[in-house]
């Protein structure tokens, strides 16, 4: 079947369209748009006929088979299209896990650069601050290394 | 017997008629060996203590007020709730004890040691060495913080001066480097190295049997690893006889009970360390050096706030037993241990989700993650301190005889 709002191939059960989100009315189903133009054109001038009814046969036959045709065509896109989708649905799920993963490592590591940055200036600070008194006391000239 | 979910592990309750409870935990470790540990766990209702006597011999006695864990070497360690710790070998004689002194507007702590370990055994200082530390609180519980005694400035012309002559230093079995080292021409580079093999050392030595007491030997540990493996194989009959419990139980390994002694130094599994580790510790013996030197004391507060928490290691400074935060199941964290946080603690929390990161194979395995109290993490910078003002004396030491 086909949905009310957008037209788009839809399950026979579901209550709203996956694609739109419409929601699908049992008693829509009847008067749910025909997606194919040829259906269309060929039961317009049907519905539209006020011929005897020996003329409408054929004309009823040709549509039915048309509608049928639209509808296994139909069928067959919404297949072929969902296939499709589900690749590339798992590709992308893919790529965002990589790219998630390669964000939460770069994250990590410029986490612990930081956190080294701010221990080596942490010690740097009592360091110089060290040094600075270790005159003073007596300390040996030229002890101060750079490390 | 009670499954933990994963296939890997569980637990053994078995109560004794005369009330105690024995509980056996086995865990398949990574290499797919199993682990098994085990304790008789006796509540004594009248003076509010519940102890656990380990298959190795340790003992853990939970009181109203105290907290007492003994090692192997029957060495015992005493944390009370007001802050006061104390250490005393098996034999009465204390090691370090602590007593609440007069320190003016603050409340200070006086911890005097008598004796200190060297070669696996303790050795009598001269004259008692006495520390002091300020009482601070973390969550309501007090807890000593040490403040470090300003050393003569000859004490530090070791340390800032490159040695003249390579220094031999001979491997400490307990420890193995990523890149090991027989000699070294940067004081930094061996008090850093010396504050990771000192801390296993330690570790070690007190599991170790320095006379003729060993815990794990005690009739009680014995005959509590002789209760462990009768109720090991009825566990494994009724395993073996019931399909669905055998679907949710790893194999019980009938034979791991008696496998579970603790190392001693001599049959010592040397922990490995990664060039990681001891760069991150080279750099915090310099940030305590420089401290120490400064009077700033090594604050656990500060070290949160500090935006390097993430990455700084604490040193086990004394027995602990833990609970892994992932099976609930417990193990113990021992003198020289790694560890580092796994998440920094909430602001609202008492306990921190440790990571261990480099252990003694009588502990919690490198890469599990426990829960520490914040106080231990305290009293873990305040080993380090004191440790790095031993190992400065000891590298001054080694500067002049020209080995260590």
């Amino acid at each position: 079947m086909f949905c009310t709002n957008c037209g788009k191939a839809i399950a026979a059960e579901v209550k709203f369209c996956p694609h739109c989100g419409a929601a699908q009315v049992p008693s829509a189903q009847s008067s749910a748009p025909t997606p194919s133009p040829t259906a269309a054109t060929q039961s317009g001038p049907a519905a539209g006929s006020s011929g005897a009814l020996p003329a409408r046969k054929p004309v009823l036959w040709a549509g039915a088979v048309a509608l049928l045709v639209a509808l296994a065509s139909a069928a067959g896109y919404w297949g072929w299209s969902n296939k499709g989708s589900d690749d590339e649905l798992v590709r992308r799920l893919a790529d965002e896990e990589q790219r998630r993963v390669a964000s939460e490592k770069a994250a990590e590591t410029a986490e612990f650069t930081a956190a080294q940055a701010l221990l080596d200036k942490h010690i740097a600070v009592e360091e110089a601050q060290a040094q600075a008194h270790a005159p003073a006391a007596g300390q040996t000239k030229g002890t101060t290394r750079s490390r | 017997m009670v499954p933990r979910g994963d296939r890997n592990s569980f637990d053994i309750r078995h109560q004794n008629p005369d009330g105690s409870q024995i509980v056996l935990s086995q865990t398949t470790l990574a290499d797919g060996t199993k682990k098994v540990t085990g304790f008789k766990q006796t509540v004594d209702a009248r003076d509010g203590t519940t102890t656990r006597v380990y298959a190795d011999g340790r003992r853990v006695t939970e009181g109203r007020d105290f907290e007492h864990r003994s090692v192997g070497s029957g060495l015992n360690f005493v944390s009370r709730h007001n802050g006061l710790r104390e250490a005393v070998l098996a034999d009465g004689r204390p090691v370090f004890q602590d007593r609440f002194t007069d320190g003016g507007r603050r409340q200070v702590i006086e911890r005097t040691r008598y004796a200190r370990w060297s070669h696996g055994r303790p050795e009598y200082e001269p004259q008692p060495v006495i520390r002091r530390y300020d009482v601070v609180h973390i969550h309501g519980a007090p807890v000593a913080q040490y403040r470090p005694s300003r050393f003569a400035p000859d004490d530090y012309r070791g340390y800032y001066t490159r040695f003249a002559v390579p220094l031999v230093v001979g491997a400490a079995a307990w420890v193995a480097f990523a890149a090991p080292a027989t000699t070294y021409s940067d004081p930094v580079a061996l008090m850093g190295d010396m504050q990771i093999s000192s801390g296993f050392e330690e570790g070690y030595a007190y599991s170790s049997p320095y006379d003729a007491t060993l815990v794990e030997a005690s009739p009680e540990a014995e005959g509590l690893r002789r209760q462990m493996a009768t109720v090991q194989q009825q566990v494994k009959a009724s395993v073996q006889s019931n399909p669905a419990l055998k679907n949710q139980l790893a194999t019980v390994d009938v034979q791991a009970a008696s496998s579970q002694v603790q190392q001693a130094v001599d049959r010592a599994v040397p922990v490995q360390i990664s060039e990681d580790i001891r760069q991150q510790v080279r750099k915090q013996v310099r940030l305590s050096v420089a401290m120490q030197q400064n009077g700033h004391p090594l604050v656990l507060t500060d070290v949160l706030a500090s935006g390097y928490a993430k990455i700084y290691l604490f040193q086990t400074a004394q027995p602990l037993n833990v609970a892994e935060v992932s099976t609930g199941a417990e193990c113990f964290l021992n003198t020289g241990d790694l560890i580092g946080f796994s998440t920094l603690p909430r602001g609202d929390s008492a306990f921190a989700e440790m990571k261990v990161v480099a252990s003694g194979s009588n502990s919690c395995p490198a890469g599990s993650v426990v829960q520490v109290r914040l106080t231990e993490l305290q009293e873990m910078l305040n080993g380090f301190s004191e440790r790095v003002a031993e190992n400065l004396k000891r590298v001054n030491a080694c500067a002049a005889s020209g080995g260590c």
